[in-house]
């Protein structure tokens, strides 16, 4: 399943209307929440038209960085 | 000598607008614009360092996109004037050709060779002792090249007897690097140019704690105090809490799913506890060691999950948050790689709007591009040298030993670190020695001098009550970012490779 991040960019809290409204997004699983934050997972297409009319929220896939290493490796 | 002038883009800090709300960044895109409309003038753009010489090429709008011209040894002092500012190198796409080339039939035979010598199981069967007293060393990483260039060879770890079967092939084998990682206590070996047999027995250096190594050679200094007052965020794998030479004031987990006050050691090699010991370990030589700057309050922000070696940029980005609400000064993250992500930009824009600086790794790919998020304008971005004389020989620094050198030629840029006009600072970071869960280890990275430059960083800034009690916004971390810039020393590498050089 992928997994997306919400990020709202306002200078106050997110509202709480918004919050609301995503969370009862039909077929979204909300995995995560911090502040002005979140992690979803699931259908995220009816949540994309839903940004739409809020403004200040992103939506990104979520991705993952490795642990640096500097140890020599085979190829 | 002054190197050819380099063109690059400046954009605001979000968008391709310069906001109003950030006179800094809508000021300099103004002065800026002034001279567009004669692009053979040059203008003196007030900075840190003096007035730097800058020829505007194009401008979209008085507010908009700039092309400039400068010297890239000028860009380092550019930026750390202007922080919110995001300046790139202009990017020349190509046309996207196939092109087929033919292998090098050579390489493309020893490479075969190798994988097929890899495949049969006879193989050697070698021991990892220490040096001081004959005794195995178990859990040590052992990979022996009998093809460095193409990565050719065979690989494994010790058992409780110190031995290791190495598929090699036959029962006598020249080696070109032999590595040998240990999990603490030793530092991590290297021969070259050897020959394995049965029985070989490799010999890895104990670690004596009162050892000069490249951080205390640049950063040695006994006082407990050094740092006081500065609250120093370490965002990766947890730092072990129950270590006797650290002391952890909090943090957080922010991995989903995991318990958040679960900010320890992830269960992995010790990144983030070794980071941490470079930046604060209390220790006294000769049972412990001392770090950078062992007065700061540290706080452990763990992104990488229990026993995982990835990181998702949302427990990045919340971690990022979570140390700006806990009102760090410094954020330390000594991870990277892959494409700019809008997520992790994102939270780093709003600590930086919130008075905290990030210093970032500029990853460990041998001279490949700056990683993101070092990359990122608003990160200080931190390559990594090391200093002949500051490691034991036959040990794994000594294959990092690369040009250029510095004014000092006993100084020379790691052969495994990125480099480029993102750079901002460079530390010591071959052969380093600190905290690790189990005791004490040796490690090399940008990962290593990234925490070097937070410390000395931490240092300075306690020095700063000034900057220290202003308002936390973004004129808070320009004055960090601009005290660091003026506090730094060029050791001689080249702007690409150094940025404004060394705390």
């Amino acid at each position: 399943m992928s997994q997306y991040v919400l990020q709202y960019h306002g200078d106050s809290p997110a509202p709480v209307e918004h919050l609301e409204s995503i969370r009862s997004t039909p077929g979204l699983k909300v995995i995560d929440e911090s502040p002005n934050m979140m992690l979803v997972g699931g259908e995220v297409s009816a949540l994309r038209e839903k940004l739409k009319e809020m403004p200040g929220w992103s939506i990104n896939p979520e991705m993952e960085y490795p642990m640096p290493d500097t140890r020599q490796k085979l190829g | 000598m002054p190197t050819k002038k380099t063109q690059y883009v400046i954009i605001p800090s979000e968008g391709f607008v310069a906001s109003e709300n950030n006179p800094q960044e809508m000021q300099f895109f103004q002065a800026l614009h002034e001279t567009s409309s004669s692009p053979t003038q040059m203008r003196s753009m007030s900075t840190h360092s003096g007035l730097l010489p800058v020829k505007v090429i194009d401008s979209i709008g008085e507010d908009k996109a700039k092309l400039i011209e400068c010297q890239p040894e000028d860009l380092a002092a550019l930026r750390a004037s202007y922080p919110s500012v995001q300046i790139l190198p202009v990017v020349y796409f190509q046309r996207a050709v196939v092109r087929y080339g033919v292998a090098k039939k050579v390489k493309t035979a020893t490479a075969r060779a190798a994988v097929k010598a890899a495949a049969k199981p006879s193989g050697i069967t070698i021991s990892i002792v220490s040096a001081a007293d004959g005794k195995p060393v178990a859990k040590a990483m052992v990979v022996a090249f009998t093809d460095f260039a193409n990565k050719a060879g065979a690989q494994g770890t010790t058992n409780a007897q110190g031995q290791v079967a190495l598929a090699l092939g036959s029962s006598t084998k020249k080696i070109e690097r032999l590595y040998v990682y240990p999990a603490s206590g030793f530092w991590p070996g290297l021969q070259m140019n050897i020959t394995l047999k049965a029985d070989t027995k490799v010999p890895l250096q104990p670690i004596d704690l009162s050892y000069t190594d490249c951080v205390r050679y640049f950063y040695g200094g006994k006082d407990l105090a050094f740092g006081q007052g500065v609250r120093v965020g370490v965002i990766d794998s947890g730092i072990a809490t129950n270590h006797p030479g650290l002391v952890v004031d909090g943090g957080q987990n922010t991995v989903p799913g995991e318990d958040p006050t679960s900010f320890g050691d992830n269960g992995t090699e010790g990144h983030g506890t070794h980071v941490a010991g470079i930046i604060a370990a209390r220790g006294t030589t000769p049972d412990g060691i001392r770090g950078v700057a062992p007065g700061v309050t540290l706080r452990s922000y763990r992104v990488f999950g229990q026993g995982s070696s990835n990181a998702s940029n949302y427990a990045i980005a919340k971690a990022i948050n979570a140390a700006v609400q806990d009102n760090c000064d410094l954020v330390n993250m000594s991870l990277g790689g892959g494409a700019p992500d809008p997520v992790t930009a994102a939270a780093l824009t709003a600590a930086h709007n919130s008075g905290v600086v990030v210093l970032a790794a500029n990853g460990n790919d041998s001279r490949k591009p700056v990683s993101f998020p070092a990359a990122n304008s608003m990160c200080q971005a931190v390559s990594a040298m090391g200093r002949i004389g500051t490691f034991p020989k036959d040990t794994e620094p000594n294959g990092s030993i690369a040009s250029p050198y510095g004014k000092d030629k006993n100084n020379f840029m790691a052969d495994f670190s990125n480099i480029g006009p993102e750079t901002d600072l460079t530390g010591p970071g071959v052969g380093v020695m600190s905290t690790v869960p189990s005791g004490y280890g040796v490690m090399s990275g940008t990962s290593m001098a990234t925490p070097a430059e937070t410390g000395a960083a931490a240092r300075l800034l306690a020095t700063k009550p000034a900057i220290l009690a202003m308002p936390r916004d973004q004129n808070r971390a320009s004055a960090i970012i601009g005290a660091i810039a003026d506090a730094s020393k060029l050791l001689g590498f080249g702007a690409i490779y150094e940025g404004k050089g060394m705390i």
